[in-house]
């Protein structure tokens, strides 16, 4: 539309139109004053008074040319805005403290919704997360009913063929894993986990492939699956990292897979998150009677 | 015969004076004191436009896109600004006086009823 696109250039020409109509304006006021000096016989002075007075308020003459040129809701909003600016300079410690506030208060709720949000709300990084459970158990202890939220590898495995409502039962427990042979030692947040612990969460690692279950896990002893990240950081990114040899607390083991870089296991339990775990050891804690600090992922 | 601020000057038809500028300016590019003169004298001092009127509605008819502007020397060699008709403004001018016409013509069959 012409007209808008005219209206927009007279936005930035805004002194030139001030300055121009001025101008026309006194053309105007001179050949009126010439002209009633001829007719009328006023002096030079007079007859510009005259004309002036006959021309009208300036200032009006000039709010009305510039009206059809003007965006009004634009214009009267940009006037608010200094208007409201104006009042707040002259207020200084109103304004401090309005400010204060609500940056203080704007602030403290982004931050307790985005930690909320990355506790609460924000979904599992899984294939069918609603059918993914943490399972405790209630006890009577002296004190009466408590959760418990660790897990003897003898009663996980006691529990494993009794599944009825459950498809898959993992187990899993954090331990360190001091990493050797590939440049510094590194100390790296590991979890023993039971083989089906990858198919119990439906992932399946981005390179090579998860652990071994069933008849055939025992194969699978000495091997590890890594993080992403660790691949990407100590082991180079080699592509025919599947195969090869890395040492774990002293002991070989064979990588056997790469998990996805968007793969992350860290479920928020009383004692708080998990760290993230670079490497992820089958482990079928054989005839072990501790209690670990491990807990139990499973599918329904 | 001073000028007085009558009501009546200010009650032309709805886009009279458009119309009358846009006639003025079909015959010539002129600038507004040219206008306003022009109209008064071919009215024979009836129609006086104010500057109040004249103007704003000239920077409506440049919005419009039915006028453009330029300045010009004029006949006392003073610098002014200079109106001249588009294509736009020959086709306004076309669609005024068909509907002051019709204006005119539905007013006076009214009056004319005894």
């Amino acid at each position: 539309m012409g007209s808008v696109l005219r209206r927009l250039l007279f936005f930035f020409q805004r002194n030139r139109f001030d300055r121009d109509l001025e101008d026309e304006l006194r053309f105007h006021e001179e050949m009126k004053a010439h002209a009633l000096a001829d007719a009328d016989g006023m002096t030079g002075d007079e007859a510009r008074a005259a004309a002036r007075r006959r021309i009208g308020n300036p200032l009006r003459l000039r709010e009305q040319s510039r009206e059809p040129w003007i965006f009004a809701t634009v214009d009267t909003f940009a006037q608010d805005v200094r208007h409201a600016l104006r009042l707040m300079r002259r207020a200084p410690e109103f304004t401090f403290t309005a400010l204060a506030t609500l940056a203080l208060a704007i602030g403290l709720n982004t931050a307790i919704l985005s930690v909320a949000y990355g506790v609460l709300w924000r979904p599992l990084p899984y294939p069918d997360p609603d059918r993914l459970v943490i399972v405790s158990s209630a006890q009577q202890t002296e004190t009466g009913a408590r959760t418990f939220w660790t897990w003897a590898p003898v009663t996980y495995e006691a529990l494993r063929p009794r599944l009825t409502t459950l498809d898959h039962l993992a187990a899993y427990s954090p331990i360190d894993a001091p990493l050797t042979g590939r440049g510094e030692p590194l100390q790296l947040s590991a979890l023993d986990v039971s083989p089906n612990f990858f198919a119990t969460l439906s992932v399946n690692p981005a390179h090579g492939r998860a652990f071994l279950t069933g008849a055939a896990a025992p194969d699978d002893d000495r091997s590890a699956i890594v993080s992403d990240r660790l691949w990407r950081t100590s082991l180079e990114a080699d592509p025919a990292i599947v195969g090869q040899s890395i040492t774990i607390d002293g002991l070989p083991r064979t990588v056997v897979g790469v998990l996805p870089p968007d793969f992350s296991f860290r479920p928020v339990l009383r004692m708080g998150a998990l760290p993230e775990a670079d490497i992820f050891l089958p482990n079928r804690w054989p005839g072990d009677t501790g209690r670990y600090g491990s807990s139990s992922c499973w599918a329904a | 015969m001073e000028e007085a601020k009558m009501k009546g000057k200010n009650e032309l038809l709805p886009g009279t004076l458009e119309m009358l500028i846009l006639k003025t300016l079909s015959i010539e590019s002129m600038h507004g004191y040219g206008i306003a003169q022009h109209i008064q004298m071919l009215s024979a001092d009836v129609l006086t436009i104010e500057e109040g009127s004249l103007y704003p509605a000239l920077q409506r008819m440049l919005v419009k896109g039915w006028v453009l502007a330029e300045w010009k020397i004029s006949a006392n060699n003073r610098r002014a600004r200079f109106y001249t008709l588009t294509t736009a403004g020959k086709k306004q001018l076309g669609v005024e006086k068909s509907r002051f016409s019709q204006m005119f013509g539905a007013i006076m069959r009214v009056m004319k009823t005894t």
